[in-house]
């Protein structure tokens, strides 16, 4: 009889392991740092969260090209060139706006400054005040950083804040999930949004720290140079970008983005086209 | 003297099928401005289109430079409403000189004059979405005033296309892909119609490469659009055009159009 009684307490507590197993291997694409350290900008009143210095890993990996042979069967893998390799990257610590900067914080600023930004698409369906700012020239959005008293995250901080430390491919993990960003097909059927959302709306999407909208929404301009071919000579250490390239950088898809584009280590650069871009702001930890 | 004359006769009736096959109506290509495709693979893709046109006997010019926007626009005007099936092939930007610039003039524009002739004339677009426009001239407002159909869009990245009877037919180089700009099929009003969908999505909301057609007017032609994928386009868009010319502008009996069309693909 304990005999019986010692199998069926084995028995019952391997499923239990299991099911601790499998916990904690999904816990490692969920986890969250906590507390979520915060500031408000003075200037433009924007929340910001803080990432501590640290490595973390940045571009795509050749386990990540076996996922990506899965699910893009019919995109040439040469697409994803331009984010190898992946490698082990050390940024300071720095904080980098939880939203992406909306048009009534980008009005202020043309209001503030008399700037007369070269290419702000200040007309509807676009321009509400909660709406992300549609700021197409690179120049609009380092202007209103600069005026914010920021500055434009490189393409690393970027990448760190959207993805944290382990290699995620979103920003929520890796499991791709339709309902966690402002993208997909441009019909709102998904995600209740045909445009644009206003900033904000998904925090079931947000980054390990505490960033929102990093997939989806708008597109978003770094301060590094695009050149194909970086990830093959950046440094290892706070990587700045080229010293010139064929535009500048842009990051994490926009609201008519799936799967491919939304992932934190695509980048884009040179000819953006039919892209819908914004911008959000970083500040070093000493200011 | 009687052989010789019995020998050309005798090529001559050899090759007037070929020959009629193609009616009147030019093909230009046009790279001078290109968006998500560097101009460098554009004018490969359009090389190997020339070579193809060529070798099939079809008449065609290519605009290399951005500077050949008025001569482009000179020769869509020259040819609208001239009873041939003209074709426009463009590598994901169209110059201002076809559509003004910031969606100035939505009706009447050459490019839009084009389209609404009763030639048939048609527009092919790779790469970007047709009609955004460099620096995002025109965006939806393009291909929306274009058409005259208000909200239409060409969103939905990513979307695997599976090619069709139709287009295994018409393209042989035809690859699956995955279309980053797909027409939107669901979207289409007033007298356009799908003429002939080449690969779309398992739902048939989605369709690159796809021909629609204004009613008997003119035909708009996206054909992969992908962001800076290096897939077949200029082969795809011969094959395409190849096919839209013999199929469309032959004063053959239908029986001699088949045998014709498996001539081509034999050539090639």
């Amino acid at each position: 009889m304990k005999h019986k009684q010692f199998c069926f307490i084995i028995i019952l507590s391997i499923p239990l392991l299991l099911l601790f197993a499998c916990s904690e291997g999904m816990e490692s694409q969920t986890v969250v740092p906590s507390p979520i350290k915060t500031i408000t900008s003075p200037t433009d009143g924007a929340v910001m969260v803080f990432v501590p210095s640290g490595d973390f890993l940045m571009g795509t990996s050749d386990a990540d090209i076996e996922l990506y042979k899965e699910l893009f069967p019919l995109r040439d893998i040469s697409r994803f060139d331009n984010e190898r390799p992946q490698r082990t990257v050390y940024v300071d610590a720095f904080y980098i706006d939880k939203l992406e900067v909306t048009n009534q914080q980008f009005k202020q600023f043309l209001s503030d400054t008399g700037y007369k930004p070269k290419h702000y698409l200040d007309y509807p369906p676009h321009n509400t005040e909660d709406q992300p700012a549609v700021v197409l020239d690179w120049s609009d959005a380092a202007a209103y950083a600069k005026w914010a008293g920021k500055r434009l995250p490189t393409e690393a901080e970027w990448e760190k804040a959207a993805r944290g430390t382990d290699g995620r491919i979103w920003p929520w993990g890796n499991e791709w999930d339709a309902t966690k960003l402002s993208g997909n097909d441009g019909t709102g059927l998904i995600d209740g949004y045909v445009l644009t959302a206003p900033v904000g709306q998904f925090p079931q999407g947000a980054s390990p720290y505490g960033a929102l909208d990093m997939a989806g929404n708008l597109w978003e301009w770094v301060s590094d140079w695009y050149t194909h071919d970086y990830y093959e000579y950046a440094p290892n250490k706070n990587p700045l970008g080229p010293e010139s390239g064929d535009g500048h950088v842009l990051k994490g898809g926009g609201w008519a983005e799936n799967l491919d584009f939304t992932r934190c280590a695509n980048r884009f650069g040179g000819n953006p086209g039919s892209l819908i871009i914004g911008f959000r702001c970083a500040m070093d930890t000493t200011q | 003297m009687r052989n010789t004359i019995l020998l050309l006769t005798l090529v001559a009736l050899i090759a007037s099928p070929l020959t009629l096959t193609f009616g009147a109506g030019d093909v230009v290509i046009y790279t001078g401005t290109t968006q998500w495709i560097d101009k460098a693979p554009a004018d490969e893709q359009a090389q190997i289109c020339v070579d193809m046109l060529n070798d099939a006997g079809i008449n065609n010019t290519w605009y290399k430079s951005d500077g050949d926007m008025d001569a482009l626009a000179n020769w869509m005007e020259d040819v609208t409403d001239d009873n041939g099936l003209d074709i426009c092939v463009l590598y994901g930007d169209i110059p201002p000189t076809l559509y003004p610039q910031g969606n100035a003039m939505p009706d009447g524009s050459i490019g839009e004059m084009f389209i609404e002739s009763t030639d048939g004339d048609a527009i092919l677009n790779h790469a970007d979405y047709m009609f955004w426009g460099l620096g995002n001239r025109n965006a939806e407002g393009g291909l929306q005033n274009m058409m005259d159909i208000p909200g239409i869009v060409m969103w939905d990245d990513n979307t695997p296309m599976i090619v069709t009877d139709e287009g295994k037919d018409i393209s042989p180089s035809l690859p699956a892909i995955q279309s980053d700009r797909p027409f939107h099929i669901d979207q289409l009003a007033n007298d356009w119609e799908v003429e002939v969908s080449l690969a779309q999505n398992e739902a048939g909301t989605r369709a690159d490469p796809i021909i629609v057609r204004d009613g008997d007017r003119g035909r708009l032609i996206p054909t992969i659009q992908t962001a800076n994928g290096d897939e077949p386009k200029g082969a795809v868009a011969a094959e395409i055009i190849i096919w839209l010319k013999s199929t469309v502008t032959s004063v053959e009996p239908d029986g001699k159009l088949t045998t014709t069309w498996g001539d081509l693909k034999a050539i090639k």
